[in-house]
């Protein structure tokens, strides 16, 4: 029932990592359980983990739903925080 | 976060705190909203547990608006929505539990279970939204059961290391010590480790407040939720009532038997969660089971309430000419980490530890009531 965010995939790395981006944040997150991910993809990510792709249309209803809540900015806060 | 963070203070002497802080409010962001717009943006904000979240907004929207799914439609979405619940308790067990005993989290071994709900959705509701307003499913039951024998399989496999009747049957801490020692997941290992340092009945905070009330008084209940009032109507002497995986099994075999509230009973309660959904799930499709969700109306304020995977997930709503007039969501949360509520209870047994271990049991205690929240703990 958590929160989970909408992020870009700006590169891949070893190990089933990546590294998404959003708003120029970036973090470094596991893309372990989802089968197949490319540079470009949108991601939902969920602590630390992309749990699964979204369309770049769902990713900015999304984005935009959370910023109207209020709680865009204290997301990109915490990811901000465990900076990669 | 949506749900606000919790905050953990471990004094010394004085007992430990725990304060939640509701930060955001969602009624202004669906005020003024038709209901089918409502079932969209909820699942859009609440991705990982979109939907108990769409189920709960749709059982209280459609009771505000006068209307009922078909029993069918019914049990299909709480087969979803049960599926759901599957996989959140089996990727929270293969993300964190490993790590409890220092070992890296085992997410890519239980990768298909990402694609159950989306499997599941097909098979009941050919593409069509389950919890749009109005919805009616179109069960394909062969598709349907065939994803459920695949979870059971993984969950035997990944989780258990041995057929879930098997691991149901067994009771006791030694039945669970065998189990240990017989089995290697990471599950059995996570166990086992409670056990290897004495730490099964930690954190024992009694049964006293553990149940909500009766069901039965449903119809009163978004009346005494409203306001800032938040779920304190509902607590008694014991404290505020718990809505957890052990609430809800606490009869099951493998957590009664163990005649404790502790550490332990939490984290098997887990395991008993997911070791009795595929049966559930199969009586659901063959229109036997009951599904584990509520929906009611008083003084034209409907409610939804979903058995989540967390635990009791409620909506509340009022309309206005059809559009959403007041919105409130009562998560589990707001039961389980109240000031009152069993995580303070739980952690108010720790006092007589001392402070590397109380930390590290503070973290044991909310994962094993709550492995999805967002916290901090700090000793004073």
């Amino acid at each position: 029932m958590c929160l989970a965010i909408p992020a870009k995939v700006t590169a891949l790395e070893e190990n089933d990592m990546a590294v998404v981006a959003l708003e120029g944040v970036k973090k470094r997150i596991s893309v372990a359980l989802l089968d197949e991910v490319a540079v470009g993809d949108y991601v939902l990510v969920h602590v630390g983990y992309a749990l699964h792709l979204v369309s770049p249309e769902e990713a900015a209803r999304t984005l935009a739903l959370m910023a109207e809540a209020g709680i865009l900015k204290e997301e990109l806060d915490e990811i901000a925080g465990s900076e990669a | 976060m949506l749900e606000g963070k919790v905050e953990i203070t471990l004094g010394k002497g004085a007992g430990s705190s725990v304060r939640h802080d509701r930060t955001v409010n969602i009624s202004p962001v669906l005020r003024g909203r038709m209901p089918a717009e409502v079932i969209t943006r909820i699942s859009s904000v609440y991705g990982v547990c979109a939907n108990a979240q769409s189920h709960a907004a749709v059982l209280a929207l459609e009771s505000a608006m006068g209307t009922v799914a078909d029993r069918e439609t019914a049990s299909a979405r709480a087969l979803v929505t049960a599926m759901e619940t599957l996989r959140e308790n089996v990727l929270r067990i293969a993300l964190a539990w490993p790590t409890f005993s220092g070992n890296e989290p085992e997410g890519s071994s239980v990768r298909p279970v990402i694609s159950y709900v989306s499997r599941v959705r097909q098979a009941l509701f050919a593409g069509s939204d389950p919890f749009a307003i109005g919805a009616g499913c179109m069960p394909d039951r062969e598709a349907a059961l065939a994803v459920i024998d695949e979870a059971e399989a993984l969950l035997a496999d990944r989780i258990f290391g041995e057929p879930l009747e098997a691991w149901r049957a067994r009771r006791g801490l030694a039945g669970l010590a065998d189990w240990c020692a017989l089995r290697g997941t990471a599950a059995a290992r996570m166990v086992a480790n409670l056990n290897e340092k004495n730490w099964i009945h930690l954190a024992d905070a009694g049964r006293e407040a553990v149940g909500l009330p009766e069901a039965g008084s449903v119809a009163a209940w978004p009346r005494l939720l409203a306001g800032n009032t938040g779920v304190a109507p509902f607590a008694s002497q014991g404290g505020v009532p718990e809505t957890t995986l052990f609430s809800r099994r606490l009869a099951e075999g493998a957590v009664e038997s163990l005649n404790s509230s502790g550490l332990g009973a939490r984290f098997v309660a887990r395991l008993a969660e997911l070791a009795c959904l595929p049966a559930e799930m199969r009586l659901l499709l063959d229109g036997q089971g009951e599904p584990r969700a509520m929906t009611g109306s008083d003084d034209g304020r409907g409610i939804g309430m979903v058995e989540a995977a967390r635990g009791l997930l409620i909506h509340t709503v009022t309309l206005l000419g059809g559009r959403v007039d007041t919105y409130r969501i009562v998560s589990p949360t707001d039961w389980n980490f109240d000031s009152r509520g069993i995580a303070a209870r739980c952690l108010a047994t720790l006092d007589g530890h001392d402070e590397a271990d109380r930390i590290s049991l503070a973290h044991l205690v909310v994962n094993a009531i709550d492995p999805c929240v967002a916290y901090e703990v700090r000793a004073a």
